[in-house]
């Protein structure tokens, strides 16, 4: 029994040292670590800034596309969308010159079957909440494209949200192959 | 008595960790059992199907060469694409010696995708990916060799889009089934698995 509490206590002390280390890591190196990435997005974000747009209490950030194959008649589209209100606020239309029909689908897998379904009511921002339009969840989809988009186009889009209104945003178009904005992109499998 | 207490506060402090062992032993045994289910089935079956690069392809033209396969369709807005470029990347990483995998698209909307398009919609990755397409009934066979589902949705506007599994095969030399990528894969697993590939005999 003696030996059952030191190898307890001996365990938890481990833990406690563990996660000591991880906190001492995560507080005094990461800033560190973080500092050259952050001058790298800096570098990329006077090549390329980064749009950030304000309507209401809505703020759009990180608006991106991909460019398309050739021959594609649809596209998907990516943004955060962050609710600094105290009221929700709803998507209620999206419109660009380059589709016919723009809609926020959500994309989602079940077993091994992916499906795409447009959402069946408006997206929802909540009072001090952020929504993420990103590949494999929520995005907006340009059905019927009347012309395809290539790497370095800005395809203007019209979002018109229940109470901040109306506002026109650019979304850039990284490379085919992006998994993030242009300014991301030399950073492959980077997260924030 | 406090032996007793003792125990039983062991027995409080086990039973969920028992239960969360007996959870994860379970999904990890039926993981093994529906590849194992695959592999008994077996994935994969003879097929020929008109080819992105001309002419038709057939599985009887694969012999002897591994390969991966893979189902989608060319109006998919999110993951087709990205999993084509991925497969590209995984294929460039691999280097010369990933030349002798063969890596094929079939279309699961042949309605919509025919030879020229697949071949437009590809030239945007990698002439390394071969598209696939053929008739509905050519489609549907070749999808229930691989276990593949797929079905339609009508959208509002008329249009549709594809619901479908949206795993990648590995297939070996005598055309059997010997893996599996997801769409998801990172690319150092992906690379791994693939000279995997290669390297079985």
């Amino acid at each position: 029994m003696m030996r059952s509490h030191l190898s307890m206590m001996s365990a938890f002390a481990n833990a406690l040292v563990t996660a000591s280390v991880a906190l001492l890591f995560f507080f005094v190196l990461s800033p560190a670590v973080a500092a050259p990435s952050a001058l790298i997005e800096s570098i990329a974000a006077t090549a390329a800034p980064s749009a950030e747009y304000s309507v209401g209490q809505l703020r759009i950030t990180a608006p991106w596309m991909r460019a398309t194959p050739k021959g594609a008649t649809v596209a998907s589209g990516y943004m955060t969308i962050t609710n600094t209100g105290k009221e929700p606020d709803r998507l209620l239309r999206v419109e660009s010159d380059i589709a016919t029909t723009v809609e926020v689908h959500e994309m989602s897998v079940s077993g091994e079957v992916m499906k795409m379904r447009p959402l069946e009511k408006p997206l929802e921002i909540e009072p001090g909440g952020m929504v993420e339009l990103k590949p494999n969840g929520y995005h907006l989809m340009f059905s019927r494209l009347r012309q395809g988009v290539n790497e370095g186009d800005k395809v203007s889009v019209t979002m018109v949200f229940e109470k901040a209104g109306k506002v026109e945003i650019e979304l850039p178009a990284a490379g085919i192959a992006a998994k993030g904005p242009a300014n991301e992109g030399t950073m492959p499998e980077h997260k924030m | 008595m406090l032996k007793n207490v003792r125990i039983a506060l062991w027995a409080a402090c086990a039973l969920p960790l028992v239960a969360l062992l007996a959870v994860v032993g379970l999904e990890l045994t039926q993981g093994t059992n529906s590849v194992g289910a695959f592999q008994a089935s077996g994935i994969g079956g003879p097929f020929k199907l008109a080819s992105s690069t001309g002419g038709e392809l057939s599985s009887d033209d694969l012999k002897g060469e591994p390969f991966l396969v893979f189902f989608g369709y060319t109006h998919c807005p999110d993951v087709c694409p990205a999993t084509v470029s991925d497969v590209s990347t995984w294929l460039d990483a691999l280097g010369p010696e990933g030349k002798g995998i063969k890596a094929l698209f079939i279309s699961i909307d042949p309605e919509r995708d025919n030879v020229a398009s697949l071949k437009d919609y590809l030239s945007s990755f990698s002439d390394r990916i071969i598209g696939l397409t053929g008739t509905q009934d050519e489609i549907a066979n070749v999808a229930r060799e691989y276990r593949v589902y797929y079905a339609k949705h009508p959208t509002k506007d008329g249009d549709y889009t594809m619901d479908h599994s949206a795993v990648i095969y590995l297939m070996d030399r005598d055309g059997k089934f010997a893996g599996t990528l997801t769409y998801d894969e990172k690319q150092e697993a992906a690379v791994a698995k693939l000279k995997r590939l290669l390297a079985s005999a």
